[in-house]
């Protein structure tokens, strides 16, 4: 499979590596730099056909080639649902007869839109066959939304990168530290810098930023006006899953709800792991109660103020820590 | 229907995220505390002459004897839940801020200027504040300061039909 992967626990299993818990998160083939979903880019191609999205297409005749002469040769993936937590990568390598082009010493790196931190080295990774696999344990995996293979040296006798070659590039995610957070309301409700700068988008994905996040805002696909599809249309460009009333998320993630004032602005509930649901009205407190003073046991039919208009229901990668969610929300 | 789609196009074509003003030396700086998910409406009063109208019509307005145990915290509800008022002006250098909520209106009176921070809520909200309430049966500065955001175009009829609908 050339392609960007993320494997299930299943596949995990099957190849030998430690089993970890079910998830099911998947990244689909892409067929261009964008498409389906995320964002591939790299340092240089040696052309067209051997962009950096084709050791993500999920087909072992083609390949990313990088620029020649160019040091470092990086390749990297922008995943388009928030952060994931890499835990182990694995490189093929498929240029036949041309062992040169075959990385030798390289990081792995992740970031959030900021800077890279390394999270994996490797060095001196010599005698590559004309088609290998070789897979790799991360050695300081964190959550990032944005991971680079960043090599600085091939199997070329000459210093530095001469060409790279790499037919597949996976990922894979451990997604089983999605959890739903408690109704631990005193996190948020400092009187400070917390409360007044966090809104409810960002107590429903339990992520602080300080910054009153705006559905799609992270993403650069803000909503252009204040009607179901436009808020919704930002948050899904964040990477939260749309779902329903019913909907489970078999890899644990969080299901919040989303209102709108029509014309006006938009709210979101969050479901917190006692099975209530729980807010947190702009800069003010959070709470587990509606503006009738009962507790939202439905967001659906509780006292709503003027957010007349029920949206619907979307998941969001959390986690059981306050303010540690990890959506990609800013 | 056809308001609503009115209302979206001029939101569309205007929609910009209302950045807490910087700090203005001259003026008062006023919070609708309305929002959610956006940011609140915040506009300034930088007229001297309305700042000292202002200010006198608080000044009239009766204090509440013996007043009531009561915490300056925003209620956490939906929809409207009053202005906050940040006074940065020379005038009346020793009010430093207003919480006003229909009839009542909470008085924090400080000896230095009050320095600017993000939000004009955190600074009126954030501590207690000194137990000087005042009482305004007419809702005469609510009103005024409503009007004025009304006017400066930081909310338009719809949230004022809602505001309005609360009292």
């Amino acid at each position: 499979m050339k392609l960007l992967t993320l494997i299930s626990a299943a596949c995990l299993c099957a190849l030998g590596v430690a089993a970890l818990p079910a998830q099911s998160t998947s990244v689909p083939a892409m067929t261009s730099p964008t498409t389906p979903s995320g964002l591939v880019t790299q340092s240089g191609s040696y052309g067209s056909p051997y962009e950096g999205w084709r050791a993500f297409d999920n087909n072992d005749d083609t390949m990313w080639i990088s620029a020649a002469f160019q040091t470092p040769a990086w390749i990297a993936y922008t995943f388009s649902g928030g952060q994931q937590r890499v835990v182990s990568y694995a490189i093929k390598y498929v240029n036949g007869s041309i062992r040169t082009r075959a990385p030798k010493n390289w990081t792995l790196q992740g970031s959030n839109g900021g800077s890279w931190t390394v999270i994996d080295t490797r060095t001196n990774q010599i005698n590559w066959g004309g088609v290998e696999e070789r897979r790799f344990t991360v050695t300081y995996p964190g959550f990032y939304s944005q991971y680079r293979l960043y090599i600085t040296d091939d199997n070329d006798s000459r210093a530095g990168v001469v060409v790279i070659s790499i037919g597949k590039l996976s990922l894979v995610a451990d997604s089983s530290s999605w959890t739903t957070p408690a109704y631990e309301p005193w996190y948020w409700n400092d009187g400070s810098t917390v409360q007044y700068n966090n809104n409810c988008y960002n107590y429903s994905n339990n992520r602080r930023t300080d910054t009153f996040a705006q559905p799609g805002r992270a993403s650069g696909a803000m909503y252009t006006s204040i009607t179901d599809s436009e808020v919704s249309r930002g948050a899904i460009s964040d990477g939260l899953e749309p779902t329903t009333a019913w909907g489970v998320s078999s890899s644990g993630k969080t299901k919040i709800a989303l209102v709108i004032w029509p014309g006006a602005d938009f709210h979101w509930y969050r479901q917190d792991s006692d099975g209530l649901w729980s807010h947190k009205p702009g800069g003010t407190q959070a709470t587990n109660v509606d503006s009738s003073g009962a507790l939202i046991t439905n967001p659906e039919t509780a006292d709503r103020g003027p957010y007349t208009e029920f949206v619907g229901y979307f998941f969001t990668p959390s986690d059981q820590v306050q303010g540690q969610g990890h959506a990609n929300i800013r | 229907m056809k308001s609503y789609l009115f209302l979206a196009f001029l939101f569309a074509v205007s929609i910009k995220m209302p950045a807490a003003p910087s700090a203005d030396s001259s003026a008062l700086q006023v919070e609708v505390l309305i929002f959610s998910g956006r940011p609140n409406p915040v506009f300034t009063v930088t007229d001297p002459a309305e700042i000292k109208e202002i200010t006198a019509l608080l000044e009239g307005m009766p204090k509440q004897v013996a007043p009531a145990a009561t915490t300056s915290t925003e209620q956490p509800k939906l929809g409207y839940r009053g202005l906050v008022v940040a006074n940065l002006s020379s005038v009346s250098p020793e009010l430093q801020s207003l919480v006003v909520n229909h009839t009542s209106i909470q008085v924090k009176r400080a000896t230095v200027p009050p320095t600017q921070i993000p939000s004009i809520a955190s600074s009126a909200l954030a501590t207690p504040s000194a137990p000087e309430l005042r009482v305004d049966g007419s809702r005469a500065l609510e009103n005024r300061l409503l009007t004025l955001a009304r006017n400066k175009g930081v909310i338009d009829d719809l949230v004022l039909s809602h505001i309005t609908s609360t009292k």
